[in-house]
């Protein structure tokens, strides 16, 4: 996975819901864990994937390892993707909304 | 004969893709297909491209600029799309060193300076452009033989690095001294669904959380009827049976009776056969009147309702009575007039308590009169009166980031209300909102 990618959101409808992220997609919803969830909410369309492992990794780096972050990170951001919940563009892309098609 | 571009930066997010949906209605903006019909009528050649439909890519967009040789490029910025706008400007400059670069609409307009310091942008256009960037092509043409830079009204710029404010130009009183738009400047081949017209600028209103005002000023100008007319018939025999509806976008259609009465008028005499919606505010509708605009075609009315809780609207001096906007919802709805209806969360004065009866204000209209809903969050956009007078609101901003200031993500949050309580109550309503049944089954009718 390319870190200097910018996850972005592509729904609106989520809520948090004693601590679980809860996505209303046109899927159905979807409840995150825990670990998931606090991903799900470091995404601000503005973050890249290198910037959101960065912050994870000061708030928890006493009980975990950069590796193992970058891990999670990777497996949550792809399994995003794959239920179509994100798109992934460059910071310098001006030609994303071709992606809209 | 000299060329401008002017230019529509596609959508910023997923989320608004739908808005810009060729199946339901192509229409490039209004903004600069409005720009580009003026400076063609004074002599200039508009090359008018609105990058939601056209979605080339900017290799492609750079050819192009290439290929016409536009001696301006005019980019119509919105307070989200201001960073991109930028980056755009500085692939351009980059491309073609020599291009002049202007910014005008609603973000150049509220935040002037921050454009102009930009390296990127030679020029900044406040408030209403056609005057303006006429008389900027006239300088740019001329070498500023014939105007200076100094003598235009509305504009900021740069001479020897140091930034020029000009006083602001006098709104266009007389509306119908514009021309009608010219729909061949975008590709005509591509309208049918529906299209928008606009017939006034500004707004009676003076909501505190709307930014009509910072823009338009505090005067409401409008179009007389046979402008108005004109324009709808014009496009009827263009484009004949591919329209389904023409759609009124300003923000209160309705808000002079006498205009309205004579354009209802008009079309009965003429017998118009043709869809429109419009939006328009509860307070300026009655019985007859709906009665009256049902017969004449109008098949959906807009109204903006904003919350729930009548006294989050009284201190919003939004000037509605929730019992009355009951009132009205239930004649349009009779009238088989299908009710779109607005709303907003996280106002300042709004409580986790308010904005639940929102919410079920929001599930009872969509039961009773399947209506459909919209809901977004409220934004303080810098340069309005809310943004000016956030603190004292009691608001804060959780994020500096202008592209997250697209109405679609919650952004505020008070000592009453959280971002997460925002997302609760939207999450709820999700299931009410854009409802598109009602309306395209009235549209065949």
């Amino acid at each position: 996975m390319d870190m200097s990618k910018i996850p972005i959101l592509k729904t609106i409808a989520w809520k948090v819901s004693d601590g679980y992220v809860v996505i209303d997609s046109y899927k159905g919803q979807l409840m995150l864990n825990e670990t998931s969830s606090l991903i799900w909410k470091e995404i601000d369309g503005n973050k890249t994937i290198a910037k959101i492992i960065e912050e994870l990794y000061e708030k928890y780096k006493d009980n975990n390892n950069k590796d193992y972050i970058e891990e999670i990170v990777y497996d949550a951001i792809n399994e995003f993707e794959g239920y179509d919940l994100v798109m992934l563009n460059l910071e310098d892309d001006m030609d994303g909304w071709l992606q809209y098609e | 004969m000299s060329k401008v571009m002017l230019l529509h930066l596609p959508i910023l997010n997923y989320i608004q893709k739908d808005f810009v949906d060729e199946e339901s209605g192509y229409n490039p903006s209004l903004g600069i297909m409005a720009l580009g019909t003026y400076l063609e009528l004074n002599g200039y050649k508009p090359i008018v491209i609105d990058m939601c439909y056209d979605r080339m890519k900017v290799s492609e967009l750079i050819d192009r600029i290439k290929l016409e040789k536009p001696i301006l490029i005019g980019l119509s910025v919105y307070t989200e799309n201001f960073y991109q706008a930028l980056k755009l400007s500085r692939i351009i400059k980059k491309e073609v060193p020599d291009i002049k670069i202007v910014f005008g609409g609603p973000h150049p307009t509220l935040q002037p300076n921050e454009c102009i310091e930009n390296e990127e942008v030679d020029f900044v256009i406040m408030k209403e452009g056609e005057s303006t960037i006429l008389e900027l092509m006239e300088a740019l043409g001329s070498g500023e033989k014939t105007i200076r830079y100094e003598q235009i009204p509305g504009l900021l710029f740069k001479r020897e690095n140091v930034v020029v404010k000009n006083v602001l130009r006098k709104h266009i009183l007389d509306l119908n001294l514009l021309p009608i738009i010219k729909r061949e400047l975008a590709d005509i081949h591509r309208y049918g669904g529906f299209v928008n017209i606009s017939t006034s600028r500004g707004c009676p209103g003076r909501c505190i959380y709307c930014s009509a005002t910072s823009l338009s000023g505090a005067t409401y100008r409008t179009r007389n009827e046979y402008s108005i007319f004109m324009e709808m018939l014009l496009l009827k025999i263009m484009f004949g049976n591919k329209i389904l509806k023409i759609y009124i976008v300003d923000d209160t259609f309705t808000a002079i009776p006498n205009r309205i009465t004579k354009f209802l008028d008009l079309i009965f005499y003429y017998d118009l056969e043709v869809h429109w919606q419009c939006e328009s505010r509860i307070d300026v509708m009655d019985e007859e009147l709906l009665y009256r605009m049902h017969k004449a075609g109008c098949i959906a009315i807009q109204y903006g309702i904003e919350s729930g809780s009548q006294e989050v609207l009284n201190k919003l001096k939004k000037g509605i009575d929730l019992e009355q906007a009951k009132k009205i919802i239930e004649i349009t709805h009779k009238n088989r007039i299908v009710t779109c209806l607005s709303f907003m969360l996280g106002h300042y004065c709004d409580t986790k308590e308010t904005m639940w009866q929102t919410a079920y204000f929001i599930q009872e209209l969509f039961h009773k009169y399947r209506a459909e809903l919209a809901v977004s969050f409220n934004t303080p956009f810098p340069g309005t009166w809310q943004f000016i007078h956030r603190d004292k609101l009691g608001m804060r901003l959780v994020t500096n980031s202008y592209n997250r200031y697209s109405l679609l993500e919650p952004i505020v949050e008070t000592d009453n209300f959280t971002i997460e309580d925002q997302r609760e109550v939207f999450f709820f309503c999700k299931k009410f909102i854009g409802y598109h049944e009602s309306l395209s089954k009235l549209g065949e009718e």
